[in-house]
């Protein structure tokens, strides 16, 4: 019985040594084009770079990203099953991110994969290309990728991916469009005869996930829940996991998960009850580290000199509604900064002070005197410490910028 | 004659002005630490404005000692101290810098930096001042990362004639980089680097984009 959605296709006969290598010839191809592409991509970028000059600007953020820090992330997992099975596999990726001021975030990935299970192996090669907006609460992200594998697994995977992200909970729905690997099959011809051929199986289904994510001190934890839908045979199809990370060191992690989980064509992964343990080593490129996934951002504190004079500051206060702030230019008495209903999970207060260097401090929401995020603290003589505060003068300000 | 009588009576009125702009200062120290204190921080004061150095940082200081509850003695030698560190920070920064950048500079000896390093910087000061720079030095050492590498990387982006927009830039990728568990030294070096290879590009733009 096949599955709704899933279709077949015959192929005249190409041999059965040409059934395994065509597969396997095609996802070398596709890695050497991918690979060209990278490079030459970068090419017109670095021909324009002056040595020892700045790169010239670059309008697209697409572009830009090329010229951006690389990220290679190597995961090595090992996964053991409730029917005594398991599976070994190494994940690699090359990840280019850029980041605009405006939270706008492209992405590009290329992907390898290989996975090995009792006598059969998978190997994959893919690319993947994200764009969305990324703020510090809320985030939306739609990515488009396509694969190619050969072995126990699918043969080519294209995904649309829709992400949301509000606090700490995170929707994914992926949609995905599979053509499975071959097996032999035979075609009727005429006179009653019969021609030894192999059919590709293609089925597509969508996936839904809702995830939970929570700091617990260096620990990342999450929890995910998940249904397949448009694809009637599967095994599985809800599955709930629990997933921890723990960093190991700057650039290496340790990953533990385990509960049920979907079959997954495109990672060679069976369905069932699973426990998992992997390595996740991050290594950044010459260029500049990126920040690992999941990192979690700390609204800074905004400095907005106004025309008419002073400065509007404010800082992410939420849940609270208010909050205080003292410092050398408030004679260190303290003054309240306030939620408005434009933006109900900022605090603001506008203060009229010279250009300068100051120290402050923050509570926020009636907590412990801090260090306003984003500020350098530097020790206050009294055993504590106080935030580092350089308001700008107008004439930096119109030059370009300032500094917190 | 009347020129001289209006010079005398200018000069008066500055006098008058001064002095009970400094009255009102001393009026805060009074009303916020006890007679005692008030008097021992107004001695060193008068010392550090007989040596024409900023006194207004070293009554904040003293005002934030009695906002939080700190002992006579320690509001003392906390004023003391960031008199001597602002003596120093003028002294390698020259007699012209700015009272932002004596605070920002004493903060930077404060954590660590030496005073050649702020004498370097000034060699290298841009029309816009030494204060966003100084403000890099501070975090690249509050980070952690070691003296001499830091003023090289603050030297570097000098060089290249980056504004406080870069230092600012390169202080919110460290950050981001120190949070994804990269070692501070390791970032700030390549960040810098690349600050100083396409800092245009990474500077935001007043109408929020990017260059």
């Amino acid at each position: 019985m096949r599955a709704r959605g899933e279709r077949l296709r015959e192929h005249p006969n190409p041999g059965s040594s040409g059934r395994e290598a065509a597969p396997a010839m095609r996802a070398r191809r596709f890695t050497v084009v991918l690979l060209v592409l990278s490079t030459s991509s970068f090419a017109p970028l670095a021909a324009q770079v002056p040595a020892g000059g700045r790169r010239p600007a670059v309008s697209s953020p697409w572009l830009a990203l090329l010229t951006d820090a690389a990220q290679l992330v190597v995961t090595p997992t090992f996964d053991a099953f409730e029917v005594g099975s398991s599976r070994a596999g190494v994940d690699a990726g090359i990840q280019w991110e850029h980041r605009t001021s405006s939270d706008r975030i492209v992405r590009l990935g290329l992907d390898f994969g290989a996975a090995w299970r009792a006598a059969s192996t998978y190997r994959r090669t893919g690319v993947a290309a994200a764009y969305g907006l990324e703020g510090d609460r809320a985030g939306a992200t739609l990515q488009l990728s396509a694969a190619v594998g050969s072995g126990a697994g699918a043969r080519t995977v294209f995904s649309a991916e829709a992400s949301g992200r509000a606090g700490a909970l995170r929707m994914n729905v992926r949609t995905n469009l599979l053509h499975d690997h071959a097996r032999p099959d035979s075609m009727a011809l005429p006179g009653g005869r019969f021609a030894p051929s192999f059919v590709t199986e293609s089925s597509r289904y969508t996936d839904a996930e809702l995830s939970a994510h929570r700091l617990l001190g260096k620990l990342q934890a999450s929890a995910t829940i998940g249904a397949r839908f448009g694809q009637d045979h599967a095994e599985k199809d809800q599955w709930a996991f629990a997933q921890v990370v723990a960093p190991l060191h700057s650039r290496l992690g340790l990953e533990l998960a385990a509960g049920w989980q979907p079959e997954r064509r495109d990672l060679a992964q069976p369905p069932g009850a699973f426990g998992r343990v992997a390595l996740r080593l991050a290594v950044p490129s010459g260029n500049a580290p990126a920040p690992a996934p999941g990192t979690k951002r700390t609204a800074t504190l905004a400095i907005l000199p106004l025309p008419s004079g002073g400065y509007r500051l404010s800082v992410d206060c939420a849940p609270a509604t208010r909050a205080e702030l003292k410092g050398d230019l408030t004679d260190w008495e303290p003054v309240v900064l306030r939620s408005d209903r434009s933006a109900p999970e900022r605090c603001s207060v506008v203060l009229h002070a010279e250009p300068g260097v100051y120290h402050i401090v923050m509570s926020i929401g009636g907590g412990p005197w801090t260090v306003p995020p984003g500020l350098t603290p530097v020790p206050d003589g009294f055993g504590g410490l106080a935030g580092l505060l350089s308001l700008p003068s107008p004439v930096n300000v119109e030059r370009g910028g300032h500094q917190p | 004659m009347s020129g001289q009588r209006l010079a005398i009576g200018l000069a008066v009125l500055l006098m008058v002005i001064t002095t009970a702009g400094a009255t009102a200062q001393d009026a805060r120290l009074m009303r916020r630490l006890d007679a005692t204190t008030a008097h021992a921080v107004a001695e060193i004061i008068d010392s550090a404005r007989a040596q024409h150095l900023p006194f207004e940082p070293l009554i904040q200081k003293a005002l934030e000692g009695g906002s939080k509850g700190a002992s006579a003695e320690m509001i003392v030698a906390a004023v003391r101290r960031l008199a001597t560190r602002l003596q120093v920070a003028r002294n390698s920064l020259g007699a012209d810098a700015t009272e932002a950048e004596l605070v920002a500079g004493a903060a930077a000896l404060d954590l660590g930096a030496d005073t050649q390093s702020l004498r370097s910087l000034r060699a290298q000061k841009p029309e816009g001042g030494l204060t966003g720079p100084l403000m890099g030095l501070a975090y690249l050492l509050q980070r952690g990362v070691p003296p001499k590498g830091s003023a090289d990387i603050v030297r570097s982006m000098l060089e290249a004639h980056l504004s406080d927009a870069e230092f600012a830039t390169l202080q919110r990728l460290v950050d981001q980089d120190i949070q994804a568990g990269a070692p501070a030294a390791a970032a700030a070096e390549v960040r810098s680097r690349a600050l100083i290879q396409h800092g245009a590009r990474l500077r935001p733009r007043t109408d929020g984009g990017t260059r």
